[in-house]
């Protein structure tokens, strides 16, 4: 019965996705599944292009555990001339071949938030995206204006729970394609970045997030 | 006995092979240690001839971590090591005699640290009287102290193997290897028992294990230090010619007004950056299992290189209307003067790509800061176990990137090209914009 409900959910969430393309949603709050195959080395690289678009962070709240929790909503807006074509599964392993040397690509949106003004202290986990054409309902097309929501979950460090009052975040999504490829048994990721965008500066205040003024 | 006495004599003089010595030496006596009162207690035997040598410089004596001076005296009943320089604290050495058993008693906080910073109390394994080695006695058959202490590789490069052991003849049961950094721990998951740990290090942090007959859990820090030769030359700024267009690797293109006008730009640069590496998860079993780490950087990826590019506005790079329009009579007596053409031409180099204060000396100076230069910061970049792929190289690349470009965004003089970035952004009159005020005489640069 619950599986039922989630693939009628799913199709609500697809026809919703045509009928407002403009607000699609994607929640990658749940249980998902990673990759099959881990990488155990490989490559990557950037030349720092810009996505075209502009990252806000909303969030819906933050849990006072030990650990607190904060579910986010990363909602990425199109502000370039042209469509832009973003993965949107969750779920990794649905997009790997059921072959477990067959070689593949596809492409992966990385959202995370970073903590501190060098934007090198990453929380965790990150949120994964992924996307291969041959797979269309993992790819949506996010015309000029439109936008992507994503329901995330990242935690929070006791640490930064403690002084939320000081640490600014920074939500960033990065757009990679990725080829793996599996060779007597080690598994090999060659990624190459398409493009990346920041948000501007946010404070966590009083349990919630707060747009910091433009420097 | 030869052989073995010319290792020790060898061991004397070199504190560092000291501990490789402990495995030549099978006869200990037990040390025990009483848990509720920290107090150890050990039999140290003596045996062998009495010829006494008083060059013994460094001798390290068995039931303490001192070293004693050559002030060991002799007596008629053998070799007496008294007075000697303590570094235990509120203990006397006692008096050994050859072929008699002593014991002492010490506790942990007596011990102090060895003149060459290796940890006090070493004594913990050794198990000899080595002190008496030279020429004193030749075989330390017995005593000494079995206590078990961890020794690690204490620093290695990132990217090498270090090893971890439990020194002396300890034989009691070890559990529980781990190695912690900050908040992440990496459990040994075969051959807990095992007298070493060893393996591929890419992360500074602390290597623990449990000694059984209350011993309780010893521990050894590693430090991991950087690579060498992964930081990332300046490039030398290039002008496009030919051209009022660049595209910057951002993906921001700019062509520039020709001629320019009120609001215009007269040049433009791209701090193009660009990086590549390979990675790699550490499989080996040892204390960083399951860290990733960078193993190669490049300041290219693919085929597009870190470049600095910049472009001036065709207008000034010869005698165009625009550039003759430029009357420079701007004057400390006619401060409502115009620039000159050659003038602002310099200007403009100067602020994109000169020496002194430019986009490319924002570049370069930012890109010399070791955590902002790419190669540097991919260098000592590394990730917990767990996690997956090239996320953990491709942000902190990304985001030293970033700081680099955030850098050059700055504008020299406010970015104002009346002024010249190398004069301490001296102004050196406006410009004369079309339509074209008519100009007097001949054009003569200069700023204040």
């Amino acid at each position: 019965m619950r599986r039922v409900v989630q693939c009628v959910l799913g199709v609500l969430v697809l026809l919703f996705a045509v009928a407002a393309p403009a607000q699609l949603t994607v929640d990658a709050q749940g249980q998902v599944e990673g990759r099959r195959r881990v990488p155990t080395s490989g490559s990557g690289g950037s030349i720092g292009r810009k996505l075209p678009v502009r990252i806000t962070l909303e969030n819906q709240e933050v849990t006072k555990s030990k650990e607190g929790v904060l579910f986010v909503d990363f909602i990425l807006t199109n502000v370039g001339s042209s469509t832009l074509s973003l993965p949107i599964s969750p779920n990794a392993r649905k997009l790997e071949p059921p072959d477990s040397i067959k070689s593949y690509t596809w492409n992966c949106l990385r959202l995370y938030v970073t903590t501190d003004a060098a934007q090198d202290s990453v929380l965790v986990p990150e949120t994964s995206l992924y996307g291969d054409q041959a797979y269309p309902e993992t790819v949506a097309a996010i015309a000029p204006g439109e936008f992507l929501k994503v329901h995330s979950k990242i935690k929070l460090p006791s640490t930064l729970t403690a002084a939320s009052m000081g640490s600014v975040l920074v939500a960033h999504a990065s757009l990679i394609t990725e080829t793996t490829v599996t060779i007597n048994g080690q598994t090999v990721s060659n990624a190459e970045e398409l493009g990346s965008a920041a948000s501007a500066q946010y404070a966590l205040k009083g349990m919630a997030l707060q747009p910091l003024p433009m420097k | 006995m030869k052989t073995l006495r010319k290792v020790l004599i060898f061991a004397i003089f070199t504190p560092a092979a000291f501990s490789q010595m402990i495995p030549q030496y099978s006869s200990y006596s037990m040390a025990t240690k009483d848990p509720s009162t920290g107090q150890i207690t050990t039999a140290v035997t003596i045996q062998g001839n009495t010829t006494f040598n008083p060059s013994c410089t460094y001798c390290y004596s068995a039931w303490h971590s001192a070293y004693v001076t050559n002030q060991i005296s002799r007596t008629d009943t053998g070799v007496i090591i008294s007075g000697g320089r303590q570094m235990v604290a509120n203990v006397q050495p006692p008096s050994l005699q050859i072929n008699r058993t002593t014991y002492v008693t010490v506790t942990e906080s007596d011990c102090v640290d060895l003149p060459d910073g290796s940890p006090g109390c070493n004594f913990r394994g050794e198990g000899q009287v080595i002190c008496s080695v030279v020429g004193i006695i030749a075989t330390i058959g017995g005593g000494g102290t079995l206590l078990p202490q961890l020794r690690c590789s204490s620093q290695v490069t990132r990217g090498a193997s270090a090893s971890c052991q439990v020194a002396g003849a300890f034989s009691g049961n070890l559990s529980n290897w781990k190695f912690t950094a900050e908040q992440t721990t990496v459990n040994r998951t075969s051959n807990q028992n095992a007298f070493n740990w060893s393996g591929r290090m890419v992360k500074s942090g602390s290597v623990s294990v449990t000694a059984s007959g209350g011993w309780g859990v010893l521990s050894a820090p590693i430090s991991v230090t950087n690579r060498t030769n992964f930081a990332f030359p300046v490039v030398s700024p290039v002008q496009l010619t030919g051209t009022n267009s660049i595209t910057c690797y951002s993906g921001r293109a700019v062509t520039l007004d020709s001629p320019p006008g009120n609001g215009s730009q007269e040049g433009y640069s791209c701090a193009d950056q660009a990086f590549s590496f390979n990675f790699s998860t550490i499989s080996d079993g040892g204390p960083n299992h399951g860290y990733e780490y960078v193993t190669s950087a490049s300041s290219q990826d693919g085929a597009r290189q870190t470049k600095f590019e910049f472009i001036v506005v065709s207008d000034l790079l010869s005698q165009t209307s625009f550039y003759n329009s430029q009357c420079g009579d701007f004057s400390s007596s006619n401060l409502a003067g115009f620039i000159a053409g050659s003038q602002l031409k310099q200007n403009v180099f100067d602020h994109e790509q000169g020496a002194i204060l430019s986009h490319w000396t924002e570049y370069r100076d930012a890109q010399n800061v070791p955590t902002n230069n790419i190669g540097s910061v991919l260098e000592a970049a590394t990730a917990s176990p767990g996690s997956i792929g090239s996320s953990f190289a491709q942000n902190a690349g990304n985001a030293a990137l970033n700081r680099i470009s955030q850098a050059v965004d700055g504008e020299p003089c406010l970015g104002s090209v009346n002024r010249n970035s190398s004069q301490s952004c001296a102004n050196c009159g406006t410009i004369n914009f079309s339509p074209y005020q008519g100009c007097i005489g001949q054009p003569v640069p200069h700023c204040q």
